[in-house]
């Protein structure tokens, strides 16, 4: 924090009328797998500083990885800044003070070294043998990070937050009449994952979905979406629709549509860093801005855009608390000036059992996967995939495998005819991260 | 200077050590309907130390480049390396292969630090004015970005490769509207070189070109789906060429058994006019590079020669384990990461069928150019992958476009079921591939047609 004041002190002196330092400290490791076995471990630790400055009402950025090189960083964002387009309406915020969210630091993850995460790799490596022997794990890992961010601009706020993060994935391959395959992840901000079921969860997706059969012909289906193939899906093609920038500019499907129905009226999309231990947790968003939970979707009307503070500005709106550091490559990062983006995602609808939603479905599909999701159209919402570990669902049963087969829709009709979530409620990183369970779509297009 | 760190790792225990010192220079821009939103202007240096102690792997990496921070960091590489010993059962290890010692920095003609920023603005400019000439755009979002990296690359074995690197790239991406029919498409340029890229290609006629195929699309039925003759442009080879082939052709998948590949050199898989390449040499390439990121010089590899497997791709680590040698094919998204097997330009050769040739025949098919990405599960060997325009094949013509085609297959199936090529090659737009790290690549190849893939439209 210390450095980020100088540098909020030094921008202002060499000339900027505000300034804002964003510091990222990131400590972090990862076992890999393959071959039913640990392959490697590795580990890295980097600091770095992204810094905002404001001269003649526009904005400029750069960043520096060492504390020495924050006086060139000035010098390039006031460079920067003279490119930039004028903003009046852009300021920093101010201090206000962050809630309380619980459970986002751990000191059991923090202290963890490369032993411990090799032993937790041997207990997922096990628990997929003990399936059956001949399983073999071709993929995943533990992962492990610490990251402490803080922010201070020149209107006096000043915020530090740290928090841990746990993560183990396994992928699972069966070669015994023909190749199937089985995936399981789990991520935690504590240290309470049991390695043991991921472990058990991909290889018994492997043994299930071994010998598939060939859908018979192509058609409408009702699509029981696995909660990290529909964060995929909504993830694409809905939150980033409801982005302010897209949405003002007329880019999106959702421009002009605020205080309208725009989803079924009981279908909720709610916008939450506050849950306690929850991946996308945090007290205040990148810009320093306390976080609150918000509708941005209520009983289907859509309520509001999300913001950060640049968008807000160039569209008077108001900052909703939204900015993240996103780099294209890195996740969050310091080189990256902030963006919008929702934090971590519910969905309200009519819920019900996992087991009693597959119930109430006669004639569909259970969707473990979803390859090519990055290929949707977010503003038509139009999407073509393949999913090819995928359950046949016939009076209200899951039955056997179904061979790989194409998915096709569009999510924002899909919405509008509503959706049904079970109760298997996922945690899941990214950015957004979510909190969802297996979704129910009605109306996919299959072809086999 | 940073020898005694090598030396370090072996008196304390390294078999093998290397170690990477990169220095990057970024400058980007970006563009919002033809006018600046973002310049970000950054420097980052770094290091990361990769060690091999009792026949296992540990690295670390650190943005500090100060003394007691890379041995902190080397000394967390090494117990890494310990502790993973102690619980792997397969003993790992590094392929035998010359060290080399070598100065490579290739210096773009025109340096971008030395181009005003204006005329990077103008680049994007012209790309969004060129697509802007068309109605049906409404918005575009374009972005400019260089980067440089020097690398300087040293081993216990003696190796000390310093590279330099330049990469230059711009897109528009833009969205297209008629009526209630909306779609969106990017174009990319750029290439392993400085600015001069963008004096080399008329970027606003391939602005232009994207700009109104998408136009056409906006009033385009949904494809037919089924099992259908399908003839690719030649990006779309290249995506087949990357994601179905070259994924699968990995050393260190295949090592993993995560590949349909895995066992079959040797064997014919493919039509024996199929001939897949990776090469890191080409000239401009968007993956080429002088030297890989285990210090082994670039080169052309075969992989598929007249439809026979003939090689992976290897870096020294998944040689060791395949008992072959190393392509040259390590590579690293930055200092923080361990270099991976990756692809460079990977492509298919050329045949010798016009494109009239090609459509001669078929009843019925689909003609599908330029890529929206692709996917592939290499242990399965299934792809899928979108292309971003399409059209409909009619009784061996052209007959009209067609939206949102999807492409599904089974690699080998589709390998085999290849039956002609065009004999003119081009290169697809420059990409990034993700195999958890990003690294630039290239791809492209002649026009292929494919028999019997499956096609699938939007609903």
């Amino acid at each position: 924090m210390g450095a980020c004041e100088r540098a909020v002190r030094l921008a202002v002196r060499m000339g900027a009328e505000s300034s804002e330092v964003f510091a990222l400290r990131d400590q972090g490791g990862t076992v890999d797998m393959e071959k039913g076995d640990v392959a490697g471990a590795e580990w890295s630790e980097t600091l770095g500083f992204g810094i905002r400055i404001v001269k003649n009402k526009r904005v400029g950025f750069a960043y520096a990885s060492v504390e020495e090189r924050l006086k060139d960083a000035v010098e390039a964002a006031l460079r920067a800044s003279k490119l930039g387009k004028p903003l009046p309406k852009f300021e920093f915020p101010g201090p206000r003070r962050p809630p309380r969210v619980t459970g986002l630091y751990d000191p059991r993850i923090a202290s963890l070294g490369g032993e411990e995460l090799l032993s937790f790799a041997g207990e997922l490596l096990d628990a997929v043998v003990d399936v059956r022997e001949d399983l073999l794990v071709a993929g995943g890992g533990i992962h492990v990070g610490v990251t402490e961010a803080a922010v201070a601009n020149s209107q006096g706020l000043e915020r530090t937050s740290k928090e841990t993060g746990l993560g183990g994935s396994a992928y699972v391959v069966q070669r015994r009449d023909g190749v199937s395959t089985g995936f399981a992840n789990a991520e935690s901000t504590r240290s309470d994952l049991k390695w043991a079921r991921i472990g058990r969860e991909a290889g018994d997706l492997a043994v299930r979905s071994s010998n598939p059969q060939k859908l018979e012909k192509g058609k409408a289906m009702a699509c029981i979406l696995r909660p990290d193939p529909a964060a995929d899906l909504l993830g694409t093609v809905t939150i980033p629709s409801l982005y302010g920038k897209p949405a003002r500019r007329g880019e999106s499907y959702y421009s002009g549509k605020v205080g309208k129905r725009v989803m079924h009226d009981k279908v909720s999309i709610v916008d939450d860093a506050t849950i306690p231990r929850g991946l996308g947790s945090t007290p205040f968003d990148d810009e320093g801005v306390p976080s609150a939970p918000r509708k941005i979707v209520a009983a289907g009307t859509l309520k509001s855009y999300l913001f950060d503070h640049y968008d807000a500005a160039e569209h008077g709106d108001r900052a909703t608390g939204n900015a993240v550091r996103a780099h294209p490559f890195d996740g969050r990062s310091y080189k990256s000036p902030p963006t919008t983006s929702a934090l971590q995602i519910r969905v309200v609808a009519p819920h019900t059992t996992t087991e009693k939603l597959v119930a109430s479905v006669d004639d569909g599909l259970l969707l473990h996967d979803m390859m090519g999701v990055h290929t949707a159209n977010a503003v038509s919402g139009d999407f073509s995939v393949t999913s090819s570990v995928v359950f046949r669902v016939r009076k209200g049963a899951v039955e056997g495998p179904v061979a790989p087969l194409s998915v096709a829709g569009n999510v924002h009709k899909a919405l509008g005819k509503g959706l049904r979530l079970g109760d298997d409620v996922k945690a899941i990183g990214g950015s957004p991260a979510w909190n969802l369970p297996a979704v129910l779509f009605e109306g996919f297009t299959v072809t086999p | 200077m940073y020898d005694q760190w090598l030396e370090r790792a072996r008196r304390r225990g390294a078999k093998y050590a290397d170690l990477r010192v990169q220095r990057l220079e970024t400058n980007g821009l970006e563009l919002r309907n033809g006018k600046i939103e973002r310049v970000v202007e950054g420097h980052e240096d770094g290091l990361g130390i990769h060690v091999l102690v009792d026949g296992a792997w540990g690295f670390a990496a650190t943005n500090d480049l100060r003394v007691e921070a890379i041995g902190r960091v080397l000394e967390r590489a090494l117990s890494l390396a310990r502790a993973t010993s102690k619980r792997s059962k397969q003993k790992s290890g590094v392929a035998p292969e010359k060290s080399y010692e070598a100065s490579v920095l290739w210096k773009p003609k025109v340096a971008p630090a030395n181009v005003d920023p204006s005329e990077k603005e103008a680049v994007v400019k012209t790309m969004h004015e060129a697509v802007r000439s068309y109605k049906e755009v409404k918005s575009t979002t374009g972005s400019y970005a260089d980067r440089t990296l020097g690398q300087e690359f040293l081993s216990t074995e003696g190796a000390h490769v310093t590279t330099s690197v330049t990469r230059t790239v711009a897109q528009v991406h833009f969205i297209a509207k008629a009526g209630p029919r909306i779609t969106s498409r990017r174009v990319r340029v750029g290439a392993t070189k400085g600015f001069e890229v963008f004096r080399d290609v008329d970027v606003a006629k391939k602005a232009r070109e994207g700009a109104a195929a998408t136009v056409r699309l906006l009033k385009a039925p949904a494809s037919p789906s089924g099992r259908l003759t399908v003839v690719l442009d030649p990006e779309l080879t290249g995506v087949f060429s990357h994601e179905a082939l070259g994924h699968a052709s990995e050393g260190d998948l295949v090592a993993a058994g995560e590949s349909c590949l895995k066992g079959r050199i040797g064997d014919k898989l493919g039509s024996e006019i199929v001939t897949l390449c990776d090469d890191s040499t080409v000239p401009g390439g968007f993956g080429s590079f002088p030297y890989d990121d285990q210090g082994m010089p670039g080169r052309r590899r075969v992989l598929l020669e007249k439809g026979v497997v003939v090689g992976h791709l290897n870096d020294r680590v998944s040689a060791f384990k395949l008992q072959m040698h190393s392509t040259g094919s390590a590579r690293a998204e930055s200092y923080a990461d361990r270099p991976l097997v990756r692809m460079t330009n990977t492509f298919i050769e050329a045949g010798d069928h016009s494109f009239d040739e090609l459509l001669e025949g078929i009843k019925e098919g689909v003609y599908a150019v330029g890529s929206r990405g692709g996917q592939v599960d290499t242990a399965k060997g299934s792809f899928q992958f979108n292309a971003q325009e399409s059209y409909l094949i009619k009784n061996g013509e052209i007959a009209h476009p067609l939206r949102d085609v999807s492409l599904t297959g089974f690699t080998l199936e589709t390998l085999a079921n290849i039956d002609a090529l065009g004999k003119e090659f081009h290169w697809g737009d420059p990409g990034y591939c993700g195999k958890g790290q990003y690294v630039p690549v290239g791809d492209g190849g002649p026009h292929t047609r494919v028999k019997e893939c499956v096609v699938g439209g939007s609903a």
